[in-house]
């Protein structure tokens, strides 16, 4: 983790240099994207939340890391907060939010004592010189759907952590009707490096955080720069499969993201296809039917219940795997299972119901829906 | 800037910014939506509104996508229509037994037809939930709640309230109350808003549960306040099972109160008075007697006292709660068969100071703006009116336009509800109305807030008001109000920044000895920004009972014959007398508050009266009581037995506005016509009737034979109504008069070119004390007004089991600090105590009660709190000064066995 030392706060003094057009500018140079999943390119978001117009501006940082699989956020945060923090200020500066929300995970504790000894460890002057801004660490009440950005942002304004619909973007009209920036952890961890070392250099050197899980001999948190393949990641950073059993499928993105068979071990995981970079690997000797039944009853029980499709959804869909099927061999029960991840995927209102099946449609299409009948 | 879409291969253009939704449908499409209300933001949860848009990877929920130039929506397409079916499929799972059977009658039900959906194909997961029926009026049947949130956004945005959230999550997410409080101990205010919008029947009203279906439906006009909303009432076998608001109502579109929606139980009620009683001589007791009796009887005293003692040895009261028609055929009755012009209605204790000083204004005294505008004012000056409680639904409109960015001014010696959504609250101290008003015109002027080309083109005597405001500096008037003067002045900027701005009052400004002086001291401000002729401004009366409006209209009036016309004007007298055959009294009659003075004196014989209860609603009752068992005759037309009617000679049994047709004439001139809904009870006659009975026995008879009979002689005999007949009013869902002829469309502004008699006038107005003011023997001053769950005198109100739940008895409201001084304790018993009379009374603590000030309502036989009003009146009126009453109170050591 070379390039991730611990600031010494060299990124902000050079931040606050120059103007907050130019950081961003610097920031789109860099070709920074965002790193929580969606990918979109940071210079741009930034841009629009500076452009609004508004009195007031929010910066969050998205700490609500729920994804199963998915642990970065947590390794940045207990192990440089600082960095964190001082991405944090410098997207203020840049937006020209005096405000900014760490919204923490319920669970991590120690990375909620970590960041608070690294926002009093700043040395006050340089923060001064930042206009003394706020920044609130916000321990979010608990839910997976409070990692989806408009939830996030009603959980904070003391409401229901539920998605809403867009437009208004958060961009637009977000935290308190604000315009608000929301970066994930390791999106915004990057920034100070981009200054550090300067945007250029930056790009050709970035590396992505993967969180490899499962069934390897090696779990844990591994740098790659995109277009890495799942077959080095898993045989190569990870070491391997965990016993002498072989590799049947990876969970890529976690459990809402993509499946990966043994047929897709050398595709290149750019932008597009490693999700958050969360990669849960599972042996020959997993049971794919109880794989998408733990899925489903983890989206059964974290769904908000808002929008109709997906909470009468995925708790059908839970029901309908764990009951004894309609008819011999499941079939019937298959096709509604897929009609009704059909129309989740169609009509829901957030990612959550978006992507509920996602894992379920890929298993049928890759494994065959044979795998998922006998009981 | 406008848009273009294509909507099915259909070219649209849109607003930017409009929704798919609202533009499919303005364009004639329908997509099924169960959560979406387009009163509310919309809220984008039940996702059957989807819809296809090219480009786009995921179905779109239409209510909530904004519609950008060039988008391509499919709105039927066998992927949408599949979506739509499975969605409707999975909400059905949870209901019920997963059948379709029970939420027939509802749009969900209808949604299931229209895509074949009878039973759910999938399994139920979500637990059953019990029925909730602890709510008065209606009950929680949680088991059919989609989570379609219309309820609780509905609460929570229109009405201003938050009864219901959501709790829990995923498929474990319910509909409730905080802490799952029974309805009543919460602050609902039981509008039953949130069952309109139910699209399951999950909210319904308890007498739906008991009667589902009916024989018909009937239109009609709520019989409560003057906003004059639009009922539907459910008729099953000649009963009515239920009410519910009229969507297509031009005023109140489908929104009710809880008096409105739920107190309609008094028409059946069993003490509906169905046989006449006479009582033969003084003293004895009132005896059941036919009709034929009755009416001879009254007939033969009355012929017998004006023989003996003169026509004008007779007087009428008519009626706020009857019709057009019938407050015309009283007045006539009183008029061309007694021969007198002691003629009156009950808005002398109400509104009879609008009448004169927006008259003496403007040349006529009437609301100049309809209801509606007020969702279009940028301020709203709201003074001496409580409509949370008096006028819900024009509290709607308030809370519509403030939510819409208006700025609101409240000026009310309580604290009432609606001042937390006031930009500034000028708790000015009870009958100081005139001071602060005119404090405000004095810092229009001093700041150069006026508008001179108005004052200049469209009124005169601005120059005696300029000088009369001098006198008024706010410093100054803040020691007499109480109101601090950056406060009025704060007030005056914000309501003369704007050229909509509204001035909205009721009985505060009214009811007073200055009650004239104070609506002219409004017009002077209305006129004095050029606020008045045109949407969304001028100056409002918000009439407190159905028909005040129209009673007065109707010439139930002792100077006016309908539309105003004078008595003492020769060509008026001579115009009516012709159409009447008989010589007329052009001298002008009493007021129903001098009648007592009248009857002292012996004078005033026999009093007809045509459902008014003046025994409770008057002032100092303690001689009114006296004074009407000293009359020969009183005669009383009721629906229940009231008070006045047990001290009656005669009652005659009448029918309720369910049982009649007619017109009602609400706050803002508009002219409603109504059906019968059922037919009379047995019995009963409509007052009309009774009226033109006792006419033709005593050799009078009138040449009617049907309500719309009447209606057509009041259009011809009165310019204002000249173009409305049943048939238009019928068609055009009411009219606002002027109407002055057959083609004209009615006039909800009024004064947009001319005032009725040229220019407008600028009053000269002084200070009128209170008739009396607190001292140390009576430290406090007691305010009377409405309640929500009630109205006046409670008899049809206090016969709802429902509203009794929600109100079960009357309060005395009063400041903590107060009640800790005097050691009350909340649901203390305790003793007030005025110059006149006393009474007992439980107490509540309440801050909306300032230090100093108490608050009742007369709602309630026990305690009577008239007994204790004052006797003050407005001079040029009569109208008497109910909301300033000095009184002392004290906690009541033991229950004396007299209320009184």
């Amino acid at each position: 983790m070379s390039s991730m030392s611990p600031a010494d706060n060299l990124a902000l003094e050079k931040a606050l240099a120059i103007k907050p057009e130019e950081i961003i500018d610097e920031i789109t140079e860099s070709g920074l994207r965002g790193l929580g999943g969606a990918g979109f390119p940071v210079g741009r978001k930034w841009r629009t939340v500076r452009e609004a117009r508004s009195d007031k501006k929010f910066v969050i940082c998205n700490a609500e890391e729920g994804e199963p699989g998915t642990f970065k956020d947590r390794y940045l945060i207990e192990n440089f907060p600082e960095m964190v923090i001082e991405g944090v200020l410098i997207a203020m500066h840049a937006v020209g939010a005096k405000q900014s929300y760490i919204y923490l995970r319920r669970e991590y504790g120690k990375g909620y004592e970590s960041l608070k000894k690294a926002v009093r460890g700043f040395p006050p002057g340089l923060i001064k010189k930042f206009g003394s801004p706020e920044v609130t660490l916000w321990k979010g009440p608990g839910g997976y759907i409070c990692g989806e950005e408009s939830a996030l942002i009603e959980s904070i304004s003391g409401r229901r952590a539920e998605p809403q619909s867009r437009p208004p973007y958060p961009t637009e009209a977000g935290l308190f009707g604000h315009p608000t920036l929301i970066n994930n952890v390791e999106t915004l961890a990057n920034v100070p490096l981009i200054f550090n070392m300067g945007a250029e250099k930056y790009r050709e050197s970035f590396k992505k955080i993967f969180c490899v899980s499962g069934d390897v001999k090696k779990r844990g948190i591994y740098k790659a720069a995109p277009g890495v393949t799942l077959r080095e990641l898993v045989f190569n950073h990870a070491d391997g499969m965990k016993s002498a059993k072989r590799f049947k499928l990876a969970l890529v993105g976690g459990v809402s993201g993509r499946v990966f068979s043994s047929d897709d071990l050398d595709l290149k995981l750019d932008y597009e296809l490693f999700g958050n970079g969360a990669i849960i690997v599972l042996d020959e000797s997993r049971s794919l039917r109880d794989t998408i039944l733990n899925i489903a009853e983890f989206f059964a029980e974290e769904s908000c219940g808002k929008c109709a499709p997906c909470r009468q959804g995925t708790s059908r869909f839970e029901a309908i795997l764990k009951r004894k099927y309609k008819n011999k061999d499941g079939s019937k029960d298959m096709e509604v299972l897929k009609l009704l991840s059909t129309v989740m995927k169609d009509t829901s209102l957030c990612g959550l119901g978006r992507t509920a099946t996602n894992v379920f449609d890929d298993i049928v299409k890759k494994f065959g829906q044979e795998v998922l009948m006998t009981s | 800037m406008t848009v273009r879409i294509t909507i099915d291969n259909k070219t649209v253009a849109a607003p930017e910014g409009s929704t798919i939704l609202k533009t499919a449908a303005n364009a004639g499409f329908d997509i099924p939506t169960l959560c979406h209300d387009q009163r509310v933001k919309a809220l984008g949860v039940c996702r059957l509104c989807v819809v296809e848009v090219e480009g786009a990877r995921n179905l779109v929920a239409s209510c909530s996508a904004p519609v950008t130039e060039g988008m391509k929506i499919i709105t039927n397409s066998r992927r949408v229509r599949a979506s739509r079916k499975v969605i409707l499929d999975l909400l059905l799972s949870d209901i019920d037994d997963g059948s379709s059977k029970s939420l027939r009658n509802t749009s969900m039900g209808a949604a299931l037809k229209e895509y074949g959906v009878n039973r759910s194909s999938f399994p139920r997961t979500r637990s059953k939930i019990k029925i909730d029926r602890r709510g008065p009026l209606y009950a929680h049947d949680y088991d059919k709640c989609i989570l379609c949130r219309r309820c609780v956004t509905t609460c929570e945005t229109r009405i201003g309230r938050s009864v219901t959230g959501l709790t829990g999550k995923g498929n474990a997410t319910r509909l409730a109350t905080f802490g799952q409080a029974p309805l009543i101990e919460t602050e609902c205010e039981f509008c039953g808003a949130c069952i309109d919008s139910c699209p399951t029947g999950a909210l319904i009203e308890n007498w739906r549960l008991k009667s589902p279906v009916w024989d018909r439906r009937v239109k009609s006009i709520c019989t409560y306040c003057g906003t004059g909303c639009g009922i539907v009432a459910n008729v099953k076998n000649g009963r009515i099972t239920g009410v519910e608001g009229d969507p297509d109502h031009p005023v109140s579109r489908g929104d009710l109160c809880v008096k409105g929606r739920f107190a309609f139980d008094f028409v059946h009620h069993p003490d509906r008075l169905k046989t006449p009683m006479i009582r033969k001589r003084k003293g004895g007791k009132l005896q059941k007697a036919s009709w034929d009796e009755a009416l001879d009887f009254v007939a033969r005293r009355l012929n017998e006292i004006k023989k003996e003692s003169g026509p004008d040895s007779i007087a009428g009261v008519s009626s706020s709660r009857c019709t057009n028609e019938e407050n015309y055929v009283m007045s006539r009755f009183m008029r061309s068969t007694i021969g007198t012009n002691n003629i009156d209605n009950c808005a002398r204790v109400c509104h009879a100071p609008s009448v004169t000083g927006l008259a003496a204004a403007f040349g006529s005294g009437a609301a100049t703006n309809s209801l509606e505008e007020i969702e279009g004012a940028e301020v709203i000056f709201l003074i001496g009116s409580n409509p949370q409680d008096a006028h819900p639904v024009i509290s709607l409109k308030i809370k519509k336009a403030v939510n819409n960015g208006a700025r609101l001014i409240i000026a009310d010696p309580r604290k009432i509800w609606l001042t937390r959504y006031a930009s500034i609250h000028l708790p000015l101290k009870p009958g100081s109305n005139m001071a602060l008003i005119n404090s405000m015109l004095n810092v229009i002027i001093e700041e150069g807030l006026i508008d001179e080309k108005f004052i200049s083109s469209r009124t005169t005597n601005f120059e005696a008001v300029n000088e009369m405001a001098a006198a008024y500096p706010p410093e100054k008037v803040s020691r007499t109000t109480g109101v601090s003067a950056e406060d009025i002045r704060m007030a005056a900027r914000l309501y003369a920044s704007s050229k909509k701005s509204m001035i909205l009052y009721g009985l505060g400004i009214t009811e007073h000895t200055s009650g004239t002086s104070n609506v002219k001291a409004l017009a002077n401000l209305v006129m004095a920004t050029g606020n008045v002729g045109r949407p969304s401004s001028g100056i409002n009366p918000l009439r407190g009972q159905n028909n005040v409006q129209g009673a007065c209209d109707m010439g139930a009036l002792p100077n006016v014959f309908p539309g105003y016309q004078s008595v003492a004007d020769k060509s008026v007298l001579a115009k009516f007398a012709k159409r009447y055959g008989t010589s007329l009294s052009g001298f002008v009659g009493l007021k129903t508050t001098e009648y007592y003075d009248v009857i002292e004196d012996g004078d005033l014989r026999a009093l007809v009266i045509m459902a008014m209860d003046p025994a409770s609603t008057d002032p100092n009752l303690n001689r009114v009581h006296a004074a009407l068992s000293k009359l020969d005759l009183l005669v009383v037309m009721e629906i229940f037995e009231t008070w006045t009617a047990r001290m009656a000679d005669v009652v005659l049994p009448a029918a309720s506005f369910a049982e009649k047709d007619g017109t009602f004439t609400n706050a803002e001139r508009r002219v409603q016509l109504f059906r019968k809904i059922i037919e009379p009870l047995k019995g009963v006659r409509p007052d009309w009737r009774i009226v033109l009975d006792i006419a033709e026995r005593m050799g009078a008879p009138m040449p009617f034979s049907s309500p719309e009979e009447i209606w057509d002689e009041i259009a011809e005999m009165t310019p204002q109504f000249h173009g409305m007949d049943y048939e238009r009013l019928e068609r055009e869902k009411g009219l606002c008069w002027p109407c002055p002829d057959k083609n004209h469309p009615g006039s909800p502004v009024m004064y947009e070119v001319n005032f009725p008699n040229g220019l407008g006038k600028f009053n000269v107005i002084h200070d009128v004390p209170s008739k009396e003011s607190p001292d140390e023997k009576y430290p406090f001053t007691l305010v009377t007004g409405r309640r929500l769950a009630h109205y006046n005198d409670g008899t049809m109100t206090r016969r709802s089991k429902g509203l009794m739940t929600i109100c079960p008895h009357e309060t005395i409201d009063i400041n903590p600090d107060d009640a800790k001084m005097k050691r009350i304790k909340d649901g203390d018993l305790v003793r007030v105590v005025s110059r006149r009379g006393e009474t007992l009374v439980k107490a509540k603590i309440t801050n909306s009660s300032l230090p100093g000030r108490l608050f009742m309502s007369f709602h309630f036989e026990e305690p009577l709190t008239n007994v204790l009003t004052s006797e003050g009146k407005d001079e040029l009126s009569g109208t008497p000064e109910y909301k300033v009453t000095a009184v002392r109170v004290e906690k009541a050591k033991n229950k004396p066995s007299v209320m009184r």
